[in-house]
């Protein structure tokens, strides 16, 4: 544009009139004011500088429009800078800025076209004294709580009884020390495999995360530890990096965050799985006591002991239930119950014997006695003499059976006597009964 | 109650650990606690239950914290990972550069 304006001067075909009144080509350049600021506005959006700014200032002119957004200034000496905060950012701000606060602005310097000014958007407010390191840990804070990083969900259960236990340390120092003397003391069941690393400095961050891909890769460590003693904001500061913190979020096992003392909170404390207020007390985090686990062995035992001789009772006591049915159906008790049985058969044969033959006897008595009423001896003692044929022996039991001259023989109970009948009479009343 | 815990104790797997052990220890317990067992199925159990027992407090005694340390070419981010890899961190790290040529 200046050689041109050289031109025409030298030259003179136009001349300043030709000049002002615009014309074509080789004319000055004149542009309407909508270009003229759509180019401020894009050399101010272009500036990398301006496009992402922190500003120190005292507030002024604070006022909130109707609409809900927040306009002020920035003062300083000599200088004044145009602010808007709008509704949007304005509902998350931690702190709210009143006229006279003296305060830090981050945003980008724009223009706004429609007024024709430059002012600050405002996306966060800090009152002044904050720090830039404090503001840059707040801002990732809120940047990976966004994302996900902090989500309690995501956090992983530790396991109860670690084998192998990963620590991402400093190799010299306390810490590591105090983390083995610890273990040792609670729990020597595990293994502890060292990752050395810087703790601190700007080395340090890229080293904590080599180590902690280091750990994965060999692959034994169920759980890793990442500790750090005590100490300033900016010692502590490699804890607080981006790259640490993916790392952290991307491990394939939980993590354990014990870094400082137990008021230093740092960026990997929050993207942990767990977080210890310090290194000695994430070795009591992560692992039993020995004497707790020998406890629970006994318990185990105990009740082991227990079950046992219940189970044994229980099985003892169906043997007696059996036993004793078995007992009464058993054949001893059938034997016994058959010879009581026989015994009352037995007594009962006995008996009725007996009366039978007590029975017998009796009729055999009464006939004996009847057999010697009837005997012709005990007749014969009464007096009477039995008459009998001398020769044939026969009795001679009726008058009729005899006649007169006949011989007979008289037998008496003392001896025979031999006679001759003289008379005989028949009572014929008797022989007509007959 | 006096047991033979031989036969028992051998079967017990050798690399088991504690949490192993207590687990199969309780799974035992429980099953004498609430299955109907017969005589030799109850025994059986108790015996590996103090077989189990045994080999626990064992464990707990005998421990002894091992240490070790990351081998200086995994930290350095060469991708080994292998068994080999982790004894060479024995010798001098600059070997292992050698060795890679």
């Amino acid at each position: 544009m200046a050689g041109s304006i050289r031109a025409r001067r030298a030259g003179g075909t136009f001349g300043r009139r030709g000049a002002a009144a615009g014309g074509s080509g080789l004319g000055p350049r004149i542009l309407d004011v909508a270009t003229v600021t759509a180019y401020i506005k894009q050399l101010f959006d272009a500036d990398p500088i301006l496009s992402d700014i922190w500003i120190r200032g005292e507030v002024s002119n604070f006022t909130r429009s109707s609409a809900g957004h927040l306009y002020f200034s920035l003062k300083a000496e000599g200088a004044e800078l145009p602010c808007v905060l709008f509704k949007g950012s304005a509902l998350r701000l931690t702190f709210f800025p009143g006229n006279g606060d003296a305060v830090l602005a981050h945003g980008n310097m724009s223009i706004y076209e429609a007024r024709g000014r430059y002012q600050l958007y405002v996306d966060e407010l800090q009152p002044e004294g904050t720090g830039l390191l404090q503001l840059q840990f707040q801002a990732l804070r809120a940047k990976l709580e966004r994302e996900g990083f902090f989500d309690e969900a995501r956090k992983r259960p530790l396991p109860a009884y670690p084998r192998v236990i990963g620590v991402v340390t400093s190799a010299t120092g306390a810490v590591w020390h105090d983390i083995q003397s610890v273990l040792r003391r609670r729990y020597p069941l595990c293994e502890l495999i060292l990752a050395p690393t810087l703790v601190q400095g700007d080395e340090a961050p890229a080293m904590i995360v080599r180590a902690l891909e280091a750990l994965q890769l060999d692959g034994r460590a169920e759980l890793i530890v990442v500790a750090r003693g005590g100490g300033s904001m900016e010692d502590l500061w490699c804890f607080n990096d981006e790259q640490v913190a993916r790392a952290v979020f991307a491990c394939r096992v939980p993590v354990v965050s014990a870094i400082g003392h137990e008021t230093d909170y740092t960026i990997c404390d929050y993207v942990a799985d767990v977080r210890a207020p310090t290194p000695s007390a994430a070795a009591e985090v992560i692992a039993p006591h020995v004497r707790e686990m020998a406890i629970e062995v006994a318990g185990l035992y105990e009740r082991l002991e227990g079950a046992a001789r219940e189970r044994l009772r229980l099985l003892s006591d169906d043997t007696a239930s059996w036993g004793n049915r078995l007992q009464r159906h058993s054949p001893q008790s059938q034997i016994r119950q058959e010879r009581l049985r026989l015994d009352g058969t037995t007594d009962r044969m006995a008996r009725l014997l007996e009366s039978r033959l007590a029975t017998e006897r009796r009729s055999l008595i009464a006939a004996d006695r009847q057999l010697r009423l009837l005997h012709p001896a005990a007749i014969m003692e009464r007096g009477f003499a039995m008459v009998t044929d001398p020769q044939t022996g026969r009795r001679l039991g009726a008058a009729a059976a005899l006649s007169p001259e006949q011989a007979v023989d008289l037998t008496f109970h003392d001896g025979h006597v031999g006679a001759v009948i003289k008379s005989v009479a028949i009572d014929r009343r008797r022989q007509n009964e007959e | 109650m006096t047991t033979r815990t031989g036969s028992a104790a051998e079967t017990l797997p050798p690399e088991a650990s504690y949490e192993e052990l207590t687990a199969m220890l309780t799974a035992i317990v429980e099953r004498m606690e609430e299955s109907d067992l017969t005589l030799d199925e109850a025994l059986e159990a108790y015996e590996r239950g103090v077989a189990l027992v045994q080999r626990c407090n064992e464990l707990l005694d005998n421990a002894e914290l091992r240490i070790s340390e990351l081998s200086a070419g995994l930290l350095r981010g060469e991708a080994s990972g292998s068994a080999e890899f982790r004894r060479a961190s024995l010798f001098d790290p600059d070997d292992e550069l050698e060795d890679e040529e």
